[in-house]
């Protein structure tokens, strides 16, 4: 799969192929974690997260691919590497990194405090019954339309099958800021 | 669709920018004037983008090999790091109180068991038997069985060949003054049977017990056939004297044993041999087992002495009770405990079994050092080889190993295990995590399998510390077993490397020992026994020791009074391979005065070891199980029964008791005197109306009075009454006797006029009873006169000689006239006998009552009269553990009030185990299955309840750190003074899913004690636990770390 296939199907939310391809970096990925005081463990956790990171831009609308896509992919690793130090108050890290390309973070966007907050509310959608997590995995992950969504889940019209996303996100929303409140 | 979802479906539109240009500018404005509406755009925003990443993250998952898992858990970590603040607050749920009651082992109803009983010679419907003349013997019984049972009329003799003996004579041949009352039972030879006859005589019939007169087995049923004499009352009744040649004895209880197939006698195999128990009271070690023969008198004799077995017979541990008298009422006392009412046997003996003694003393723990390590096959005590060596029973040594140590996400856990040196689970071991210059910082404490996870978040190295907390001894203050290990030491541990393997700390900290070292503990200075070291022996690998007999389980009862019971209870643990009686002797030796008499006695008992009964083990151990169930379903239905009685009814039940036995003494057979009412000699007899009515209303009154007091619990196994045991190769009449030397020699003659009349001598018979030590003999009578003999006067024996009976019987045209005088050879020297016709039916019975002669009665009486005792001690108990327990509840405040009342029971168990009171015990207290700490769904927050199982529990917990968080607030006054602490609250979470029983279990100061207690009370309502469909109590122990931080303090 050439870069412009493997954004084509990420972005029509067929992974499978485009990750599995992705995942073939891992080992090299994981030999630089390690080689900089990360685990194995770690180095798996880093790069699916690099890997969810790496989806979620490639979704959103005007993303432009500067560089090759492996190489984007090892800067978020790297990146999120470097976080994870910071983290450890090992201020005065130095990573060896190859394949360098330093995204700044501005390019990644990513922002600490949503990102707990993302966290804790993915926590939190294990809560709601396993038909809300269906409705609005199809609805905003796989894009369906709602009349789809009604007919694979048997709804017996497409309104209740909307109104009972909504009280889907309203049970949910409760539950989040709930959490948000007695975190912050 | 209703308002709210609406003004979600809003603000979909919004965030997916699918609002028209005029909302979009509307909405924009609301959102601008309303917080609420911002954070729920913001709330919607971020649900939105979770569920796509929850999605990625599931594909990213599914399509990377192998990585599944390590996402798991560090999210919710990460939420941990965000608290934070004026204050940290660390919890952890412990489940600490768990107790998985064993179920006790079923009965098994086995065939084996079932020996049939076929008939009974019961009095009243069989044709009586006529006794022309004590000469003659009697043939014609064995017609009446015939009769009396249709099963046996199809059994008609069939002989096979000209050899084989027919049986012809009743009790071989026994001239006896009234018909026995002979038992039958049906057995196959083929399976061997267990039979128990009415009056508790064991006989174990192997498989294959029987042969042939040609030496064949038999193959048919075979009908064997008991006569039980092990009363006075039948022995004189059926004419068995206690003699050897003119040597007298003392009985111990005779039975008669015949075997016939198809009516054919056959022998006991001598491969096979019928193993026998006779229960007794009083044991006798003088006792022998004896061959009766029969002369053409239709007299007995008893020949040929044989020494009874004298080895231990072993038993399942599940049948011994070796628990100290006493705690199982102390338990009732106690009752209700937590959610219980009865003292259950599983109750009981979790109780007792949780009550262990924690010492560590300085040999024991050079042990320690030593190779315990290198033990570690199963349960194993350090036997030493003298007596003074220390066995290792008493302490729990702990090492760890690390499990799995894990890097995660900005910090590291630790997965560990403290065991002990079986490699088993420590449980409750707190664990405290120190990081440079700062103690306290965080404990945590294993589970019921020693495991425990630590995470550590952040970078510094710590050192973690495991701690048993037990109590020492000599100077009663707690105590700590600890042991300490840093991770960070171990380079596997530093980069967050995986360890692929386990690895455990096998040496301790020199100024651990050092410190351990310098708490003197005097040696052998325990009273009690610890309930470890009997927790061990049941549990282990003594099931083919001495231990596992009722002669132990009665020697260790008799323990656990002694002082220092501990040392002398390692005598016989150190001394397993040798005879029981060598520790009982070195026991004794130990001790002085009475205690020192107790163990004489058992070692002169001179019991020796366990020995293998392969052809009678299995037998016998189902049918003590058979027993011992039995028991204790009559036992606990009378305890119960009188439980229910209120101190005045039970009052009253024991006044009618003492009454009764009052008035069986009163309604004893009446002294005959002279004069008048004198009616009959031998042979004559004209009995007056009046007196006969009187003497039959006496007679009911008394088979009523037995009829009630029945005991139940004749075969007492639960606390070990002993039988006589021997192995019988012969079938006939059996005697365990001894011989009676103080009547032989230097006896003074006591003349009884026996009035008898010349024509009837030789139909009469006179016997001397003596009946404190079961001892018949027959009398010769010289004219009217008849000459006993008795000990001298001086002479120990004749103490018991004081209740001595002369019995005159006499038969003549199917009479049987009796006359008995009772008799103290010391005040008079003569006696007079009269005589008065009697119904044979009444022979038994009213021997039996006369006083003093049959002791059953009163001691049924009794027994039911120390029930009652039982009882009401029990509540007396109580009563004052109440008054304590108010007494303590108006001192201290609220909080304290149920652990004073747990203590105070537990205190109360303590003292019956420790009658010296020097001892201090670790108080651990497990549940049952209502009150757990392990629900199968443990309860859930609220808001948690929608989760799978796993999850639940993390939501729940994270839900109650951050409730606690939010709605703690630090007592100004601690901050102040910097008071930190770790306050443990235990609290639980009650069928209805409130918040109850909550209660400081490690107190801080007061202030922090209160506020954490406050905080733990608000929680809400929580979704009940549920074990199996049903609604538990699930116990949490939580700390709440009160940590002023370093910027704080600096203010």
């Amino acid at each position: 799969m050439t870069d412009k296939e493997i954004l084509k199907s990420l972005r029509k939310g067929k992974n499978e192929k485009p990750i599995k391809q992705l995942y073939l970096e891992f080992s090299k990925i994981k030999k630089m974690i390690l080689k900089n005081g990360g685990s194995e463990d770690m180095a798996k956790e880093l790069f699916n997260d690099s890997l969810v990171l790496l989806i979620e831009k490639v979704r959103k609308p005007g993303f432009i691919l500067t560089s090759k896509l492996t190489t984007f992919l090892y800067g978020i690793n790297h990146y999120l590497m470097k976080n994870e130090l910071r983290k450890q108050k090992k201020h005065n890290y130095e990573i060896e990194w190859d394949d360098t390309l330093s995204l700044p973070e501005e390019g990644l966007e990513y922002d600490f405090e949503k990102e707990e907050k993302l966290n804790s509310i993915e926590k939190t959608l294990d809560v709601i019954s396993q038909k809300c997590k269906e409705i609005l995995r199809l609805f905003y992950f796989q894009k369906e339309n709602m009349k789809t969504i009604a007919e694979k889940l048997g709804f017996s019209s497409v309104n209740s099958a909307k109104t009972q996303k909504y009280k889907c996100i309203e049970r949910a929303s409760k539950i989040a800021n709930q959490l948000l409140n007695s975190n912050s | 669709m209703r308002q709210e979802l609406i003004q979600i479906e809003k603000i979909e539109q919004f965030l997916n920018n699918t609002l028209s240009v005029s909302e979009l500018a509307a909405f924009k404005i609301e959102i601008a004037n309303s917080s609420i509406l911002l954070q729920q755009v913001e709330t919607q925003d971020l649900i939105q983008q979770a569920v796509i990443r929850k999605a990625l993250r599931g594909d990213v998952v599914n399509y990377t090999e192998g990585a599944a898992g390590a996402t798991g858990g560090w999210s919710l970590l990460k939420l941990f790091l965000i608290l934070g603040g004026g204050l940290m607050l660390l919890g952890l749920i412990i489940g600490s109180l768990f107790w998985n009651t064993t179920e006790n082992s079923s009965i098994n109803n086995s065939n084996n068991y079932q020996a049939t009983p076929i008939a009974f010679a019961t009095n009243a419907n069989i044709p009586q038997q006529n006794f022309n003349s004590l000469n003659i013997p009697q043939d014609k019984s064995r017609k009446t069985e015939n009769n009396s049972n249709e099963k046996l009329k199809k059994d008609d003799v069939k002989p096979t060949n000209n050899k084989v003996k027919v049986i012809t004579k009743t009790c071989g041949g026994l001239n006896t003054w009234v018909k026995p009352k002979t038992q039958y039972f049906m057995v196959n030879p083929k399976k061997g049977a267990t039979i128990e006859g009415n009056n508790g005589t064991l006989i174990i019939v192997p498989k294959n017990a029987f042969v042939n007169q040609d030496g064949s087995l038999v193959a048919e049923q075979v009908k064997l056939e008991l006569l039980e004499a092990l009363q006075m009352s039948e022995m004189i009744a059926y004419n068995l004297v206690t003699m050897n040649n003119d040597k007298p004895l003392s009985s111990g209880g005779m039975i008669y044993v015949q075997a016939t197939a198809n009516n054919i006698e056959v022998n006991i195999n001598p491969k096979a041999p019928l193993y026998i128990e006779i229960p007794t009271d009083d044991y006798n070690t003088n006792m022998m087992s004896w061959e009766g023969k029969i002369n053409e008198n239709g007299d007995i004799n008893w020949e040929n002495p044989k020494p009874l077995i004298k080895y231990l017979n072993k038993v399942d541990f599940a049948n011994l009770d070796f628990l100290p008298e006493g705690f199982d009422q102390a338990v009732a006392a106690g009752m209700p405990y937590k959610n219980h009412t009865e003292a259950t046997d599983e109750l009981v003996d979790s109780l007792y079994y949780n009550l262990g003694i924690i010492s560590i003393e300085n040999k024991n723990y050079a042990n320690y050092g030593g190779g315990l390590l290198s033990d570690t096959d199963g349960p194993k005590l350090n036997v030493g080889s003298g007596y003074n060596s220390n066995i290792s029973l008493r302490f729990f040594p702990m090492m760890w190993e690390m499990i799995r140590p894990k890097y995660i996400h900005g910090g590291k856990t630790v997965k560990g295990r403290v065991i002990d040196q079986n490699r088993k689970g420590i449980e409750n071991v707190s664990i405290s995590i120190n990081q440079k210059n700062k103690t306290n910082k965080q404990k945590i404490v294993t589970d019921e399998d020693g495991y425990f996870e630590y995470t550590h978040m952040n970078n510094k190295s710590f050192t973690m510390t495991a701690t048993k907390r037990g109590y020492s001894s000599s100077t009663g203050t707690k105590r700590r077993i600890t042991l300490q290990q840093n991770p960070d030491m171990n380079p596997n541990l530093i980069g967050g490397t995986m360890v692929a393997n386990n690895y455990s700390v096998d040496s301790i900290p020199t100024e651990e020992i050092l410190q351990i070292n310098s708490i003197s503990t005097p040696t052998l200075s325990e009273c009690a026994i610890d309930p470890q070291s009997i927790k061990t022996i049941i549990a282990g690998q003594y099931q083919n020791t001495f231990l596992a007999t009722r002669e132990f389980e009665e020697r260790l009862k008799a323990l656990h009074r002694m002082p220092d019971a501990q040392s002398l209870f390692e005598v016989y643990i150190n001394n397993l391979t040798e005879d029981l009686y060598l520790s009982d002797q070195k026991v004794a030796d130990l001790l002085s005065d009475e205690d020192k008499e107790i163990f004489l006695k058992f070692a002169a008992e001179r019991l020796t070891n366990v020995e293998n009964h392969p052809l009678y083990q299995e037998q016998l151990s189902e049918y003590y199980t058979k027993k011992k169930k039995e028991y204790t379903i009559a036992y606990n239905k009378q305890q119960k029964e009188y439980n229910k009685l209120s101190m005045a009814k039970l009052k009253a039940e024991e006044d009618q008791l003492n009454s009764m036995i009052k008035k069986y003494k009163e309604l004893s057979f009446p002294r005959i005197t002279t004069g008048s009412s004198f009616s009959s000699v031998a042979g004559t007899t004209r009995v007056s109306n009046s007196r006969s009515q009187d003497r039959k209303s006496r007679i009911n009154a008394i088979a009523k009075l037995n009829k009630r007091t029945k005991s139940r619990f004749r075969r007492n196994i639960a606390t070990s009454k002993n039988s006589y045991k021997t192995v019988w190769y012969q079938t006939g009449w059996m005697n365990i006797d001894a011989y009676l030397h103080s009547i032989s020699i230097n006896s003074e003659i006591v003349s009884i006029d026996v009035s008898v009349q010349e024509e009837n001598k030789s139909k009469t018979k006179i016997y001397q009873c003596l009946n404190s030590i079961k001892a018949i003999i027959p009398l010769a009578i010289i004219g009217k006169l008849a000459e006993a003999r008795f000990p001298n006067k001086s002479s120990k024996e004749a103490k018991i000689m004081s209740n001595t009976y002369c019995i005159g019987l006499s038969k003549e045209d199917g009479k049987l006239t009796m006359a008995y005088q009772k008799y103290n050879p010391y005040d008079t020297d003569q006696v007079k006998l009269t005589y008065e016709e009697i119904n044979p039916d009444s022979l038994i019975t009213i021997l039996e009552n006369l006083p003093g002669f049959n002791n059953q009665l009163i001691n049924n009486l009794k027994a039911k009269r120390k029930f009652i005792e039982k009882t009401k001690e029990i509540n007396k108990q109580r009563q004052e553990i109440l008054k304590e327990i108010n007494a303590q509840k108006k001192e201290n405040a609220a909080a304290y009030k149920e652990i004073e009342n747990e203590n105070s029971f537990i205190q109360s168990l303590q003292k019956v185990i420790d009658r010296c009171g020097i001892s201090n015990y670790n108080i651990k207290i497990e549940d049952d299955n209502l009150r757990t700490s392990r629900a199968e769904y443990m309860p859930s927050f609220p808001g948690c309840e929608m989760l799978r199982r796993d999850q639940m529990n993390e939501c729940s917990g994270q839900k109650t750190i951050n409730f606690i968080k939010d709605n703690i607030s630090y007592p100004i006054e601690c901050l102040d003074t910097e008071i930190e602490g770790q306050v443990y609250v235990y609290y639980e979470i009650g069928l209805n899913g409130k918040v109850q029983n909550s209660k400081i279990l490690e107190s801080v100061h007061p202030l922090l004690d209160a506020e954490a207690l406050r905080v733990i009370r608000m929680l809400p309502d929580h979704n009940p636990g549920v074990n199996r469909g049903k609604n538990v109590i699930v116990m949490y122990t939580f700390p709440v770390v009160f940590e002023i931080e370093e910027d704080d303090k600096a203010l």
